[in-house]
Protein backbone atom coordinates (compact mmCIF):
# COMPACT_ATOMS: atom_id res chain seq x y z
CA UNK A 1 0.00 0.00 0.00
CA UNK A 2 3.21 1.94 0.69
CA UNK A 3 4.31 1.65 -2.68
CA UNK A 4 1.11 3.05 -4.17
CA UNK A 5 0.39 5.95 -2.22
CA UNK A 6 4.39 6.69 -3.07
CA UNK A 7 3.88 6.05 -6.76
CA UNK A 8 0.48 8.56 -6.19
CA UNK A 9 1.03 11.46 -3.51
CA UNK A 10 -2.19 13.09 -4.97
CA UNK A 11 -4.26 10.15 -4.37
CA UNK A 12 -2.98 10.17 -0.69
CA UNK A 13 -3.52 13.94 -0.43
CA UNK A 14 -7.11 13.00 -1.48
CA UNK A 15 -7.42 9.97 1.06
CA UNK A 16 -6.32 12.86 3.92
CA UNK A 17 -8.69 14.99 2.55
CA UNK A 18 -11.64 12.95 2.14
CA UNK A 19 -10.71 11.50 5.90
CA UNK A 20 -11.07 15.13 7.19
CA UNK A 21 -13.86 16.15 5.57
CA UNK A 22 -15.62 13.03 7.34
CA UNK A 23 -13.94 14.22 10.59
CA UNK A 24 -14.99 18.03 9.85
CA UNK A 25 -18.60 16.66 9.67
CA UNK A 26 -18.86 14.31 11.99
CA UNK A 27 -22.33 14.10 12.59
CA UNK A 28 -23.63 13.64 9.20
CA UNK A 29 -20.77 11.12 8.75
CA UNK A 30 -21.97 8.98 11.67
CA UNK A 31 -25.48 9.53 10.58
CA UNK A 32 -24.26 8.16 7.10
CA UNK A 33 -22.16 5.33 8.79
CA UNK A 34 -25.18 3.89 10.80
CA UNK A 35 -27.11 3.80 7.94
CA UNK A 36 -25.10 1.70 5.74
CA UNK A 37 -23.98 -0.08 9.29
CA UNK A 38 -27.84 -1.00 9.88
CA UNK A 39 -27.85 -2.24 6.11
CA UNK A 40 -24.58 -4.47 6.24
CA UNK A 41 -25.79 -5.88 10.09
CA UNK A 42 -28.89 -7.20 9.10
CA UNK A 43 -27.22 -9.00 5.56
CA UNK A 44 -23.71 -10.60 7.70
CA UNK A 45 -26.09 -11.51 10.51
CA UNK A 46 -28.83 -13.52 9.10
CA UNK A 47 -26.13 -15.05 6.95
CA UNK A 48 -23.88 -15.91 9.74
CA UNK A 49 -26.62 -17.25 11.58
CA UNK A 50 -27.70 -19.57 8.78
CA UNK A 51 -23.68 -20.77 8.64
CA UNK A 52 -23.99 -21.56 12.14
CA UNK A 53 -27.24 -23.70 11.99
CA UNK A 54 -25.76 -25.23 8.18
CA UNK A 55 -22.24 -26.29 9.99
CA UNK A 56 -24.18 -27.40 13.22
CA UNK A 57 -26.81 -29.27 11.15
CA UNK A 58 -24.55 -31.09 8.49
CA UNK A 59 -21.76 -31.57 11.93
CA UNK A 60 -25.17 -33.78 13.32
CA UNK A 61 -25.36 -35.55 9.87
CA UNK A 62 -21.77 -36.27 9.81
CA UNK A 63 -21.76 -38.11 13.60
CA UNK A 64 -25.07 -40.33 11.82
CA UNK A 65 -22.82 -41.62 9.48
CA UNK A 66 -22.48 -40.83 5.87
CA UNK A 67 -23.65 -45.14 4.50
CA UNK A 68 -26.14 -45.06 7.18
CA UNK A 69 -29.86 -44.84 5.61
CA UNK A 70 -33.42 -44.84 7.48
CA UNK A 71 -36.77 -46.45 6.64
CA UNK A 72 -39.55 -44.41 7.56
CA UNK A 73 -42.87 -43.61 6.63
CA UNK A 74 -42.77 -39.59 6.61
CA UNK A 75 -40.07 -36.94 5.37
CA UNK A 76 -40.03 -33.38 4.62
CA UNK A 77 -40.86 -31.99 1.06
CA UNK A 78 -41.14 -28.26 -0.25
CA UNK A 79 -44.12 -29.18 -3.09
CA UNK A 80 -47.31 -29.54 -2.10
CA UNK A 81 -48.53 -32.56 -3.75
CA UNK A 82 -45.30 -34.12 -2.52
CA UNK A 83 -47.40 -33.47 1.22
CA UNK A 84 -50.18 -33.91 0.26
CA UNK A 85 -49.61 -37.59 -0.95
CA UNK A 86 -46.64 -38.48 1.91
CA UNK A 87 -49.49 -37.63 4.42
CA UNK A 88 -51.79 -40.21 3.29
CA UNK A 89 -49.19 -43.22 3.64
CA UNK A 90 -50.11 -46.15 5.75
CA UNK A 91 -47.93 -45.76 9.05
CA UNK A 92 -44.67 -48.32 9.37
CA UNK A 93 -45.84 -50.59 11.98
CA UNK A 94 -43.95 -52.11 14.59
CA UNK A 95 -44.84 -55.84 13.50
CA UNK A 96 -43.26 -54.71 9.72
CA UNK A 97 -40.16 -53.01 11.06
CA UNK A 98 -39.60 -56.23 13.29
CA UNK A 99 -40.19 -58.55 10.04
CA UNK A 100 -37.58 -56.30 8.05
CA UNK A 101 -35.05 -56.64 11.35
CA UNK A 102 -35.54 -60.19 11.42
CA UNK A 103 -35.32 -60.63 7.44
CA UNK A 104 -32.61 -58.78 6.46
CA UNK A 105 -29.51 -61.01 6.51
CA UNK A 106 -27.06 -58.14 5.33
CA UNK A 107 -23.93 -57.13 7.27
CA UNK A 108 -25.54 -54.07 8.88
CA UNK A 109 -26.93 -53.34 12.31
CA UNK A 110 -30.51 -52.86 12.37
CA UNK A 111 -32.32 -50.35 14.70
CA UNK A 112 -36.12 -49.85 14.77
CA UNK A 113 -37.14 -46.73 17.28
CA UNK A 114 -40.34 -44.26 17.31
CA UNK A 115 -40.52 -41.12 18.84
CA UNK A 116 -43.60 -40.96 21.12
CA UNK A 117 -43.40 -37.20 21.76
CA UNK A 118 -40.96 -34.39 21.87
CA UNK A 119 -42.86 -32.49 24.52
CA UNK A 120 -43.07 -34.92 27.71
CA UNK A 121 -41.96 -33.81 31.13
CA UNK A 122 -39.31 -35.98 33.13
CA UNK A 123 -39.56 -36.03 36.62
CA UNK A 124 -37.81 -37.07 39.82
CA UNK A 125 -39.04 -36.03 43.36
CA UNK A 126 -39.52 -32.26 43.52
CA UNK A 127 -37.28 -31.70 40.48
CA UNK A 128 -38.69 -31.55 36.97
CA UNK A 129 -37.75 -30.43 33.23
CA UNK A 130 -39.58 -27.98 31.14
CA UNK A 131 -42.08 -29.89 29.12
CA UNK A 132 -39.63 -30.24 25.92
CA UNK A 133 -38.35 -33.64 26.40
CA UNK A 134 -38.27 -35.76 23.14
CA UNK A 135 -39.40 -39.22 24.04
CA UNK A 136 -37.74 -41.96 22.06
CA UNK A 137 -38.71 -45.81 21.90
CA UNK A 138 -36.33 -47.71 20.65
CA UNK A 139 -34.29 -51.21 20.67
CA UNK A 140 -30.37 -52.20 21.68
CA UNK A 141 -29.12 -50.81 18.81
CA UNK A 142 -30.21 -47.32 18.72
CA UNK A 143 -27.19 -45.99 20.18
CA UNK A 144 -24.58 -47.62 17.92
CA UNK A 145 -27.40 -46.82 14.69
CA UNK A 146 -26.40 -43.17 16.32
CA UNK A 147 -22.90 -43.02 16.72
CA UNK A 148 -22.91 -42.14 19.98
CA UNK A 149 -21.46 -43.94 23.11
CA UNK A 150 -23.07 -44.51 26.74
CA UNK A 151 -20.32 -41.97 29.11
CA UNK A 152 -21.68 -43.12 32.40
CA UNK A 153 -23.61 -46.80 33.18
CA UNK A 154 -24.72 -48.82 30.21
CA UNK A 155 -27.00 -49.47 26.82
CA UNK A 156 -30.11 -51.79 26.98
CA UNK A 157 -29.69 -55.41 26.67
CA UNK A 158 -31.27 -57.75 24.69
CA UNK A 159 -33.71 -59.09 27.55
CA UNK A 160 -34.60 -56.11 28.80
CA UNK A 161 -35.90 -54.57 25.35
CA UNK A 162 -37.82 -57.96 24.81
CA UNK A 163 -38.97 -58.07 28.52
CA UNK A 164 -40.02 -54.27 28.44
CA UNK A 165 -38.01 -53.36 31.27
CA UNK A 166 -38.59 -49.98 32.88
CA UNK A 167 -35.20 -48.76 32.40
CA UNK A 168 -34.00 -45.73 30.13
CA UNK A 169 -31.13 -43.88 29.04
CA UNK A 170 -30.95 -40.46 29.83
CA UNK A 171 -29.86 -37.70 27.63
CA UNK A 172 -26.65 -35.46 28.95
CA UNK A 173 -28.79 -32.42 29.07
CA UNK A 174 -31.85 -33.76 31.15
CA UNK A 175 -29.59 -35.44 33.32
CA UNK A 176 -27.89 -32.41 34.25
CA UNK A 177 -31.24 -30.30 34.98
CA UNK A 178 -32.66 -33.22 37.09
CA UNK A 179 -30.07 -34.26 38.99
CA UNK A 180 -27.84 -31.09 39.02
CA UNK A 181 -23.99 -32.76 38.86
CA UNK A 182 -25.30 -35.84 41.15
CA UNK A 183 -25.25 -38.94 39.27
CA UNK A 184 -28.26 -40.14 37.93
CA UNK A 185 -27.61 -43.81 37.57
CA UNK A 186 -29.80 -45.83 39.46
CA UNK A 187 -31.99 -43.37 40.47
CA UNK A 188 -35.91 -43.43 39.42
CA UNK A 189 -37.62 -40.77 37.05
CA UNK A 190 -41.44 -40.59 36.15
CA UNK A 191 -42.55 -39.83 32.70
CA UNK A 192 -46.17 -39.27 32.14
CA UNK A 193 -46.78 -41.31 35.66
CA UNK A 194 -44.59 -44.35 34.73
CA UNK A 195 -41.67 -44.97 36.60
CA UNK A 196 -38.49 -45.51 34.95
CA UNK A 197 -34.79 -46.56 36.62
CA UNK A 198 -31.86 -44.31 34.65
CA UNK A 199 -29.27 -47.16 33.38
CA UNK A 200 -27.02 -44.79 31.03
CA UNK A 201 -26.22 -41.81 29.71
CA UNK A 202 -24.67 -41.26 26.16
CA UNK A 203 -21.94 -38.61 25.53
CA UNK A 204 -23.19 -35.19 24.76
CA UNK A 205 -23.56 -34.38 21.21
CA UNK A 206 -24.81 -30.69 21.43
CA UNK A 207 -28.14 -30.13 20.33
CA UNK A 208 -29.82 -29.51 17.20
CA UNK A 209 -32.30 -26.79 17.37
CA UNK A 210 -32.96 -27.12 20.45
CA UNK A 211 -33.33 -30.94 20.28
CA UNK A 212 -31.39 -33.66 20.16
CA UNK A 213 -30.05 -36.87 21.92
CA UNK A 214 -28.75 -34.48 25.16
CA UNK A 215 -32.45 -33.40 25.63
CA UNK A 216 -34.37 -36.68 24.85
CA UNK A 217 -34.96 -39.85 26.74
CA UNK A 218 -34.75 -43.39 25.56
CA UNK A 219 -36.71 -46.12 26.87
CA UNK A 220 -37.73 -49.82 25.80
CA UNK A 221 -39.05 -50.28 22.46
CA UNK A 222 -41.97 -53.39 24.19
CA UNK A 223 -42.02 -51.34 27.47
CA UNK A 224 -43.55 -47.82 24.95
CA UNK A 225 -45.35 -50.18 23.30
CA UNK A 226 -47.54 -51.05 26.12
CA UNK A 227 -48.06 -47.47 27.60
CA UNK A 228 -46.74 -44.80 25.14
CA UNK A 229 -47.69 -45.98 21.63
CA UNK A 230 -50.97 -46.02 20.17
CA UNK A 231 -52.22 -47.34 16.87
CA UNK A 232 -51.25 -44.55 14.67
CA UNK A 233 -48.05 -44.62 15.70
CA UNK A 234 -45.35 -45.16 12.46
CA UNK A 235 -42.01 -46.54 13.40
CA UNK A 236 -38.71 -46.08 11.96
CA UNK A 237 -35.85 -48.56 10.99
CA UNK A 238 -32.37 -47.49 10.94
CA UNK A 239 -29.31 -49.38 9.15
CA UNK A 240 -26.02 -48.80 9.65
CA UNK A 241 -24.01 -50.63 6.98
CA UNK A 242 -20.63 -52.59 8.78
CA UNK A 243 -18.62 -52.77 5.57
CA UNK A 244 -16.85 -50.81 3.54
CA UNK A 245 -18.98 -48.12 1.07
CA UNK A 246 -18.71 -50.22 -2.13
CA UNK A 247 -21.73 -51.98 -3.32
CA UNK A 248 -23.73 -49.43 -0.94
CA UNK A 249 -26.48 -48.81 -3.89
CA UNK A 250 -26.93 -52.56 -4.03
CA UNK A 251 -27.33 -52.60 -0.06
CA UNK A 252 -30.40 -49.53 -0.24
CA UNK A 253 -31.93 -51.56 -2.97
CA UNK A 254 -32.18 -54.77 -1.19
CA UNK A 255 -33.30 -53.42 2.09
CA UNK A 256 -36.42 -51.23 -0.43
CA UNK A 257 -36.96 -54.76 -2.12
CA UNK A 258 -37.33 -56.24 1.41
CA UNK A 259 -39.70 -53.65 2.82
CA UNK A 260 -41.55 -53.46 -0.48
CA UNK A 261 -42.19 -57.35 0.01
CA UNK A 262 -42.85 -56.50 3.99
CA UNK A 263 -45.42 -54.13 3.10
CA UNK A 264 -47.19 -56.37 0.43
CA UNK A 265 -46.47 -53.81 -2.48
CA UNK A 266 -46.85 -54.76 -6.27
CA UNK A 267 -44.11 -53.93 -8.86
CA UNK A 268 -46.43 -51.33 -10.33
CA UNK A 269 -47.19 -49.53 -7.29
CA UNK A 270 -44.74 -46.67 -5.94
CA UNK A 271 -43.22 -47.11 -2.18
CA UNK A 272 -45.01 -45.95 0.21
CA UNK A 273 -42.18 -45.05 2.70
CA UNK A 274 -38.97 -43.26 2.41
CA UNK A 275 -35.64 -45.07 2.60
CA UNK A 276 -33.22 -41.63 3.29
CA UNK A 277 -29.75 -41.87 2.76
CA UNK A 278 -27.67 -39.65 5.27
CA UNK A 279 -26.20 -37.83 2.14
CA UNK A 280 -29.25 -37.37 0.38
CA UNK A 281 -30.24 -35.66 3.77
CA UNK A 282 -27.27 -33.40 3.91
CA UNK A 283 -28.34 -32.38 0.03
CA UNK A 284 -31.93 -32.05 1.07
CA UNK A 285 -31.01 -29.91 3.63
CA UNK A 286 -28.36 -27.84 1.47
CA UNK A 287 -31.56 -26.85 -0.64
CA UNK A 288 -33.46 -25.38 1.93
CA UNK A 289 -30.74 -23.40 3.41
CA UNK A 290 -29.96 -22.22 -0.14
CA UNK A 291 -33.34 -21.25 -0.47
CA UNK A 292 -33.24 -18.74 2.67
CA UNK A 293 -30.32 -17.82 2.07
CA UNK A 294 -30.89 -16.71 -0.99
CA UNK A 295 -33.98 -14.67 0.31
CA UNK A 296 -31.94 -13.48 3.02
CA UNK A 297 -29.63 -12.03 0.55
CA UNK A 298 -32.49 -10.41 -1.59
CA UNK A 299 -34.05 -9.12 1.82
CA UNK A 300 -30.13 -7.51 3.29
CA UNK A 301 -29.61 -6.57 -0.73
CA UNK A 302 -32.77 -4.65 -0.97
CA UNK A 303 -31.60 -3.15 3.10
CA UNK A 304 -28.58 -2.14 1.62
CA UNK A 305 -29.84 -0.34 -1.44
CA UNK A 306 -32.11 1.77 1.02
CA UNK A 307 -28.50 2.82 2.59
CA UNK A 308 -26.96 3.35 -0.19
CA UNK A 309 -30.02 5.97 -1.69
CA UNK A 310 -29.28 7.76 1.98
CA UNK A 311 -25.72 7.93 1.53
CA UNK A 312 -26.10 9.47 -2.37
CA UNK A 313 -28.54 11.93 -0.86
CA UNK A 314 -26.24 12.74 1.91
CA UNK A 315 -23.67 13.58 -0.74
CA UNK A 316 -25.78 15.63 -2.70
CA UNK A 317 -26.36 17.46 -0.04
CA UNK A 318 -22.24 17.53 0.99
CA UNK A 319 -21.49 18.88 -2.70
CA UNK A 320 -23.61 21.48 -2.58
CA UNK A 321 -22.77 22.98 0.80
CA UNK A 322 -19.05 22.70 0.21
CA UNK A 323 -19.26 24.62 -3.38
CA UNK A 324 -17.13 27.51 -2.13
CA UNK A 325 -14.29 25.02 -0.72
CA UNK A 326 -14.85 23.25 -4.48
CA UNK A 327 -14.25 26.44 -6.31
CA UNK A 328 -11.18 27.34 -3.49
CA UNK A 329 -9.33 23.85 -4.55
CA UNK A 330 -10.44 24.38 -8.53
CA UNK A 331 -8.96 27.71 -8.49
CA UNK A 332 -5.07 26.67 -6.42
CA UNK A 333 -4.74 23.46 -8.98
CA UNK A 334 -7.10 20.79 -8.73
CA UNK A 335 -8.22 19.38 -11.35
CA UNK A 336 -12.10 17.99 -11.86
CA UNK A 337 -11.10 14.54 -12.12
CA UNK A 338 -9.06 15.03 -8.65
CA UNK A 339 -12.49 16.86 -7.17
CA UNK A 340 -14.37 14.24 -8.54
CA UNK A 341 -11.72 11.26 -6.80
CA UNK A 342 -12.05 13.15 -3.79
CA UNK A 343 -16.11 12.99 -3.50
CA UNK A 344 -15.65 9.83 -4.67
CA UNK A 345 -13.09 8.20 -1.53
CA UNK A 346 -15.19 9.67 0.53
CA UNK A 347 -18.34 7.84 -0.24
CA UNK A 348 -16.19 4.87 -0.41
CA UNK A 349 -14.93 5.40 3.11
CA UNK A 350 -17.97 6.15 4.67
CA UNK A 351 -19.11 3.17 3.39
CA UNK A 352 -16.62 1.03 4.41
CA UNK A 353 -16.34 2.38 8.05
CA UNK A 354 -20.28 1.41 8.27
CA UNK A 355 -19.42 -1.76 6.27
CA UNK A 356 -16.84 -2.51 9.03
CA UNK A 357 -18.98 -1.94 12.59
CA UNK A 358 -21.89 -3.58 10.55
CA UNK A 359 -19.95 -6.94 9.88
CA UNK A 360 -19.36 -7.27 13.42
CA UNK A 361 -22.19 -6.29 14.56
CA UNK A 362 -23.61 -8.81 12.16
CA UNK A 363 -21.44 -11.51 13.27
CA UNK A 364 -21.67 -10.95 16.73
CA UNK A 365 -25.76 -10.83 16.60
CA UNK A 366 -26.04 -13.81 13.97
CA UNK A 367 -23.88 -15.82 16.50
CA UNK A 368 -25.57 -14.90 19.50
CA UNK A 369 -28.81 -16.05 17.87
CA UNK A 370 -27.55 -19.39 16.84
CA UNK A 371 -25.81 -20.29 20.20
CA UNK A 372 -29.19 -19.63 21.94
CA UNK A 373 -30.83 -22.19 19.16
CA UNK A 374 -27.81 -24.42 20.24
CA UNK A 375 -25.57 -23.67 17.43
CA UNK A 376 -21.55 -23.02 17.92
CA UNK A 377 -19.54 -20.22 17.03
CA UNK A 378 -18.81 -19.53 13.20
CA UNK A 379 -16.75 -16.76 11.53
CA UNK A 380 -18.04 -16.54 7.88
CA UNK A 381 -14.94 -15.33 6.17
CA UNK A 382 -16.32 -15.54 3.04
CA UNK A 383 -19.05 -13.55 3.67
CA UNK A 384 -17.38 -10.43 5.23
CA UNK A 385 -14.97 -10.54 1.80
CA UNK A 386 -18.39 -10.28 0.16
CA UNK A 387 -19.74 -7.36 2.40
CA UNK A 388 -16.79 -5.69 1.98
CA UNK A 389 -16.64 -5.84 -1.80
CA UNK A 390 -20.71 -4.82 -1.77
CA UNK A 391 -19.55 -2.17 0.09
CA UNK A 392 -17.32 -0.71 -2.07
CA UNK A 393 -19.77 -0.64 -4.64
CA UNK A 394 -22.36 0.69 -3.04
CA UNK A 395 -19.52 3.66 -2.32
CA UNK A 396 -18.38 4.10 -5.94
CA UNK A 397 -22.34 3.81 -7.05
CA UNK A 398 -23.71 5.80 -4.42
CA UNK A 399 -20.71 8.75 -4.48
CA UNK A 400 -20.61 8.15 -8.46
CA UNK A 401 -23.31 11.52 -9.45
CA UNK A 402 -22.68 13.66 -6.56
CA UNK A 403 -18.56 13.45 -7.03
CA UNK A 404 -19.59 13.90 -10.95
CA UNK A 405 -21.61 17.16 -10.17
CA UNK A 406 -19.39 18.64 -8.14
CA UNK A 407 -16.63 18.08 -10.47
CA UNK A 408 -18.78 19.32 -13.10
CA UNK A 409 -19.21 22.75 -11.30
CA UNK A 410 -18.10 26.28 -12.46
CA UNK A 411 -14.69 27.15 -10.52
CA UNK A 412 -15.53 30.52 -11.07
CA UNK A 413 -19.01 30.71 -10.26
CA UNK A 414 -18.47 28.42 -7.28
CA UNK A 415 -15.18 30.37 -5.91
CA UNK A 416 -18.25 33.23 -5.58
CA UNK A 417 -20.81 31.07 -4.03
CA UNK A 418 -21.47 32.05 -0.03
CA UNK B 1 12.30 27.27 3.19
CA UNK B 2 11.75 29.74 0.55
CA UNK B 3 8.50 29.96 -2.03
CA UNK B 4 9.60 27.79 -5.09
CA UNK B 5 8.72 29.64 -8.73
CA UNK B 6 5.53 28.16 -9.83
CA UNK B 7 3.90 28.94 -6.26
CA UNK B 8 1.52 32.16 -6.34
CA UNK B 9 -0.32 34.00 -3.24
CA UNK B 10 -3.51 32.82 -3.26
CA UNK B 11 -5.14 35.11 -0.52
CA UNK B 12 -3.65 38.01 1.94
CA UNK B 13 -5.34 38.64 5.58
CA UNK B 14 -3.69 41.52 7.31
CA UNK B 15 -0.01 39.54 7.41
CA UNK B 16 -1.46 35.83 7.13
CA UNK B 17 -0.56 34.84 3.04
CA UNK B 18 -1.71 31.70 2.04
CA UNK B 19 0.45 30.39 -0.89
CA UNK B 20 -0.98 27.36 -3.30
CA UNK B 21 0.88 25.35 -5.96
CA UNK B 22 -0.87 24.11 -8.83
CA UNK B 23 0.27 21.07 -8.22
CA UNK B 24 -1.23 19.85 -6.03
CA UNK B 25 -4.88 21.31 -5.08
CA UNK B 26 -5.67 20.58 -1.47
CA UNK B 27 -2.98 22.36 0.73
CA UNK B 28 -2.27 25.92 1.30
CA UNK B 29 1.56 27.28 2.98
CA UNK B 30 0.09 29.68 5.33
CA UNK B 31 3.26 32.27 6.35
CA UNK B 32 3.52 35.34 8.20
CA UNK B 33 4.10 38.14 6.25
CA UNK B 34 5.85 40.23 9.15
CA UNK B 35 8.44 37.61 9.37
CA UNK B 36 9.32 37.05 5.57
CA UNK B 37 11.41 40.19 3.94
CA UNK B 38 10.81 39.65 0.15
CA UNK B 39 13.54 39.92 -2.35
CA UNK B 40 15.60 38.99 1.00
CA UNK B 41 14.75 35.05 -0.22
CA UNK B 42 15.35 34.86 4.20
CA UNK B 43 13.98 31.56 5.55
CA UNK B 44 10.51 31.65 6.90
CA UNK B 45 7.93 30.31 9.13
CA UNK B 46 5.26 28.31 7.33
CA UNK B 47 2.52 25.99 8.00
CA UNK B 48 0.82 23.75 5.73
CA UNK B 49 -2.89 24.16 6.03
CA UNK B 50 -6.17 22.53 4.29
CA UNK B 51 -8.28 23.85 2.09
CA UNK B 52 -10.86 23.28 5.10
CA UNK B 53 -8.60 24.96 7.29
CA UNK B 54 -8.58 27.79 4.81
CA UNK B 55 -11.90 28.03 4.85
CA UNK B 56 -12.09 27.79 8.38
CA UNK B 57 -9.84 30.68 8.93
CA UNK B 58 -11.47 32.81 6.46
Amino acid sequence: MSVFFRFSPLLRENVSVALKSIISNRLRSILTIIIIAIGITSLTGILTAIDAFTGNIEKSFEQMGTSSFEISRLYYSTRNADRERIKNRREISFHQAKMFKEQFDEPAIVALYAVISDAVTVKCGAESTSPNVMLVAADEHYIEYNNLYIDKGRNFTGSEISSGTFVCIMGDDVAKRLFKGESPLERVVTISGVRFQVIGVPQSVGATFGGGTDNSVIIPIQCARGYFIGQNTSFNIGVKPSGTLTGMNVLYDKAEQLFRSIRRLSPADESDFRLSKNDALISDFKQITDTVTAIAVVIGLITLLGAAVGLMNIMLISVKERIAEIGTRRAIGASARMIKQQFLLESVIISEVGCVIGVIAGVLIGNAIAMVMGASFVIPYFRIVFAVVLCIAVGVLSGYIPAVRASKLDPIESLRHE
Amino acid sequence: MCIQLREKIFCRIENIAYICSPERGSYFKKINLSKFILGKNKEYEEEERSVHEYMTDR
